[in-house]
């Protein structure tokens, strides 16, 4: 375990102040020095979500996330100038694309789509099957560095784009305010920091479900209540791994104990009969290589589910309607193609994905539901929208 | 549910921090200062009998009859010890430059930016550096890659050589130990890479503490030459024994995932199994021979 980075992390709301211990995150001191007067981070929760976990070494500010704000909508942070994170994380899907797989800024197609960012702050993992990657400032290098798929295309070239950021004037202002201690503050450090930050800030809990949960009974009509009863029966078992408040069972809080990476495989294909996932989109084995983890991906979370589209982590599922037929029968027929195969047979399917039975009235239910998870004013709000 | 969180800027390094697990600190600390004596272990990037470079045309790495450029061949190692006749092993204190070595970690880099080698830089740093008790010694160990302690420490806050953002797996959250890609034209005339990346995999980390704590396949492999004169040979690393199985031309890129075929003789080839155990015997990409 890293001394450094164990004592620069800590729990709850309370920052850890201790930046260099190399025992433990528990010294109450904090450093004394003169700090620069600072706003206090307020968080502005949605009734019933806990606080996120927020590192130590990357607290929350309305300075950086005003800067996050800017680098995440600026496709100067893509080598070729051509794409921004909001490339592929659109706002008005709830931070998707619209799209089965990305294509990145040199034109290299991604195995997968791009994930929501609602709720992003409280995912326990990142990504759709990746078990290190755990905070979002890591998970920030995936994009620009990352060479396989290229998607903004850095690597090897961190002080390019550095100068490239100190070259717009606007920014040389928004590093100094969200970083004042710093020197030097336009630095890769920073721009990770920033982007983290700002993505923590988008938390979405103001759909027509949210206010129903909250005590408001006109939130929800007749038909979208009974589909939220039927998501949360037993027979259907939606809500066993759309769990909690972030309605994904890979969602964690500063408040959560205990925690376990879970994945699953929901019996999309069986390529081989024996479990097999095509090569490209393999879930979890790809970096366990345990064969149990065949085609485990993690839960998303579901709010704004119907503007999300198309479904699963290859986008091989249009429709919310399919979707829906995909559960009911507990596994999804490829009857043809390279991809041919009954996934209900798939032997690594998650036991919990049994099938059950799907009126039409429980599908129109359901589709009501799906609807009733949509938080507009999350999809429009200003304050993440594009700044330049 | 509201609550605040109060904003304290952290403003130290993280390089100011790591104080434990360093080692390399060489033989002869306390008492009697014992007589050091600096040294220079030289590596030298071949293949087979070739030296490997940005600006040759390779037709003898992979299976395939083709012609292949380097593009990247980059690797770290650390724990570096010489043995002793008697068979005692004596650390490397390697000499702390601020740029390829820190610690007892050093990157040993043989792209120099130019020809093939796109994306690269064009400094090189062909042989480790330090100083040992002065003696004499028959044999040299070493590990390739990064230890655990800094591996998967922020690639944006780590001092040199930790901080080539190139050899850092973004999805894997940690250091790439050995970076070995050839690149070539197509008949379309489109580029066509092959790259063979070695780092720790199934890797897991806990989001309470925002860090990797383990993975199953750590993949650093202990490299034993028990017989190496360092005044008279050199350490090589061959990538033409390394890629000796592999159809570079048409195979996958072997890049962490297991499930990969091509990663098979690769792994092989360092001296791994699939599981991640070490298997000497199998070990071809050291070897020691004339400079």
């Amino acid at each position: 375990m890293s001394p450094a980075r164990a004592g620069l992390f800590a729990l709850g709301v309370a920052a850890a102040l201790a930046a260099c211990s190399t025992e433990s995150s528990d010294s109450p001191s904090g450093p004394p020095e003169r700090e620069p007067a600072r706003i206090a981070w307020t968080w502005d929760l949605p009734p019933g979500f806990p606080v996120p976990i927020v590192p130590a070494d990357n607290p929350m500010s309305a300075a950086s996330a005003l800067l996050g704000r800017h680098l995440f909508h600026d496709e100067r942070l893509s080598l070729s100038g051509t794409q921004s994170c909001a490339s592929c994380h659109q706002q008005e899907l709830a931070f998707t694309e619209g799209r089965a797989h990305s294509i990145g800024s040199t034109g290299m197609p991604h195995p997968r789509g791009a994930l929501s960012l609602a709720n992003v702050a409280y995912m326990g993992s990142l990504t759709w099957a990746n078990p290190v990657l755990v905070r979002l400032e890591a998970q920030a290098l995936v994009p620009i560095f990352g060479t396989d798929p290229v998607e903004l295309g850095w690597s090897g070239r961190e002080r390019e784009l550095e100068a490239r950021l100190r070259d717009e004037p606007r920014y040389v202002a928004l590093f100094d305010a969200a970083f004042p201690e710093e020197a030097e503050p336009v630095s890769v450090k920073n721009v990770v920091r920033s982007l983290a930050t700002f993505q923590r800030t988008l938390i979405s809990g103001d759909s027509a479900v949210d206010r129903f949960r909250a005590g408001d009974p006109e939130a929800l009509s007749e038909v979208a209540r009974r589909g939220l009863g039927l998501f949360e029966s037993e027979a259907f078992g939606c809500s066993g791994c759309h769990a909690g408040f972030g309605l994904s069972d890979a969602a964690i809080s500063a408040g959560t104990e205990a925690f376990e990476h879970r994945f699953h495989n929901t019996g999309l294909y069986d390529l081989d009969g024996a479990g097999a996932y095509p090569a490209d989109n393999t879930g979890l084995y790809a970096t366990t290589g345990r064969a149990e983890d065949m085609g485990a991906f993690r839960t998303p979370g579901l709010r704004n589910v119907a503007v999300t589209a198309p479904y699963m982590h290859d986008g091989s599922v249009a429709t919310l309607d399919e979707v829906l037929d995909h559960y009911a029968r507990g596994g999804r027929l490829v009857p043809s193609g390279p991809h041919a195969g009954d996934g209900r047979d798939n032997p690594f399917k998650d036991p919990r994905i049994a099938g059950f039975v799907l009126s039409d009235e429980d599908r129109a239910a359901m589709l009501a539901f799906f609807d009733a998870l949509t938080d507009e004013a999350f999809v429009t709000d200003p304050r993440f929208s594009d700044p330049w | 549910m509201l609550a605040a969180s109060l904003v304290v800027p952290l403003s130290l390094p993280l390089a100011g921090c790591e104080g434990e697990g360093e080692s390399g600190s060489g033989g002869g600390g306390g008492g009697a200062p014992a007589a050091v004596q600096p040294i220079s272990i030289r590596f030298a990037a071949r293949a087979f009998d070739q030296p490997l470079d940005c600006s040759t045309p390779y037709e003898v790495l992979g299976t395939e009859a083709a012609e292949v450029g380097l593009r990247d061949f980059r690797f770290y190692v650390h724990a570096v010890r010489l043995v002793g006749a008697d068979g005692a092993e004596v650390p490397v204190a390697l000499d702390q430059d601020g740029v390829w070595q820190m610690n007892d970690v050093a990157l040993l880099d043989f792209e120099n930016g130019a020809g093939t080698c796109v994306n690269g830089n064009p400094a090189l740093h062909e042989a480790v550096t330090g100083t040992v008790p002065a003696g004499d010694y028959v044999g040299l160990r070493f590990k390739l890659g990064v230890p655990f302690e800094v591996n998967h420490e922020d690639v944006t806050a780590s001092p040199p050589p930790l901080d080539v953002t190139s050899l850092f797996w973004g999805w894997g959250e940690g250091r790439i130990f050995l970076s070995a890609i050839t690149s070539r034209t197509t008949d379309e005339g489109k580029l066509d890479l092959f790259a063979f990346q070695l780092a720790s995999t199934g890797c897991e980390g806990d989001p309470r503490r925002g860090e990797v704590v383990a993975c199953s396949s750590p993949n650093r492999v202990d490299v034993d030459l028990p017989v190496f004169d360092r005044d008279t040979q050199v350490v090589v690393a061959d990538l033409g024994a390394l890629f000796a199985e592999t159809p570079i031309v048409t195979a996958a890129s072997c890049m962490g995932s297991v499930s990969e075929p091509s990663c098979k003789p690769l792994l092989e080839h360092v001296g791994l199994d699939l599981t991640g155990a070490q298997t000497p015997e199998t070990q071809v990409f050291f070897r020691v021979a004339a400079p």
